[in-house]
């Protein structure tokens, strides 16, 4: 099991790079699916994931603060409400309970 | 401010129905539209996927990609994708090249626009224009605007407004904006 695009890095799409990110992912993810065990391969993927996310959902979010700012000059903008809260969360919870035969994969798709 | 772009570079758009197709190529036999997924289970040797109104089927791995509203997700880690961001935004696209089309701003052929405006209100343009050798899942062109505010700002939800009433609703934003635009 493992996540891909806004579904484990959601972001706003004040940087028009959502989609983007999402299919470095899913590059990512069939490079490491190919080389590697599933098990190995959506470790050595979750990694990658962080490498790169957090930048790219950053990059997106000060249009979003900037926004609300403006909007409430003198409320304290609630930065960071689009963050990346899941990232870690699967990393930990990642499975090595998977087997070790060939993938064969399902993308879910919107 | 600027968005975090290669200053000399043109950034390229592409729309999301010509992205699906794109991507799809190659492997339209093995997608399967129209089919929701309900859950899953997992066990020692892969994953089956409940599927709504279907029989289950067995995969090695399941990759949840359903997007901020994702149902893999808090399936998996307990919480949903994504939180609301405090903003609320209407958008649309208009078509270009046909009579009536509006003048587009010579800098969205650059890249896309966004611009801020008292009480927290924002809009966001961004210009789709095939390149010259336009492949075939390329749509004609059109302009994408959309304008965002706090949720509050917004007279009624915009979920269960009409496409003529999200129209009023974001004339209604933008009052007293001019038509000109300062680079930031």
């Amino acid at each position: 099991m493992t996540l891909l695009g806004d579904a484990i890095h959601p972001m706003p799409p004040t940087a028009g790079a959502g989609a983007g990110t999402a299919v470095v992912d899913a590059v990512h993810l069939a490079g490491d699916l190919a080389a590697l065990p599933p098990a190995a391969a959506l470790r050595r993927y979750q990694r990658r994931i962080l490498g790169y996310a957090p930048r790219a959902v950053a990059a997106a979010v000060p249009a979003l603060t900037w926004q609300r700012r403006l909007g409430y000059p003198v409320v304290r903008a609630l930065a960071g409400a689009v963050a990346l809260p899941l990232a870690g969360v699967v990393v930990r919870a990642q499975a090595s309970r998977l087997s070790t035969r060939d993938a064969k994969t399902t993308v879910l798709s919107e | 401010m600027r968005l975090p772009l290669p200053p000399d570079d043109d950034v390229l758009l592409i729309g999301r129905r010509p992205l699906r197709a794109v991507l799809a190529r190659g492997v339209a036999d093995a997608v399967r539209w129209e089919t929701t997924v309900c859950g899953f289970t997992e066990h020692p040797d892969g994953v089956d996927v409940h599927l709504a109104g279907a029989r289950d089927v067995r995969v090695d791995v399941l990759v949840g990609a359903d997007g901020v509203r994702s149902r893999i997700t808090p399936a998996l880690t307990g919480r949903p994708a994504a939180r609301p961001a405090g903003v609320t935004a209407i958008a649309a696209r208009v078509p270009l090249g046909v009579p009536g089309a509006p003048p587009v701003p010579g800098d969205l052929r650059h890249g896309l626009a966004f611009g801020y405006g008292p009480r927290g209100v924002g809009v966001f343009l961004a210009l789709h224009r095939p390149g010259p050798r336009p492949a075939p899942e390329a749509e004609p062109p059109y302009l994408v605007w959309s304008v965002a505010a706090a949720p509050e700002r917004f007279s009624g939800d915009p979920a269960t407004t009409n496409p003529a009433g999200l129209v009023d609703e974001a004339r209604r934003l933008l009052r007293g904006w001019g038509r000109g635009s300062r680079r930031g």
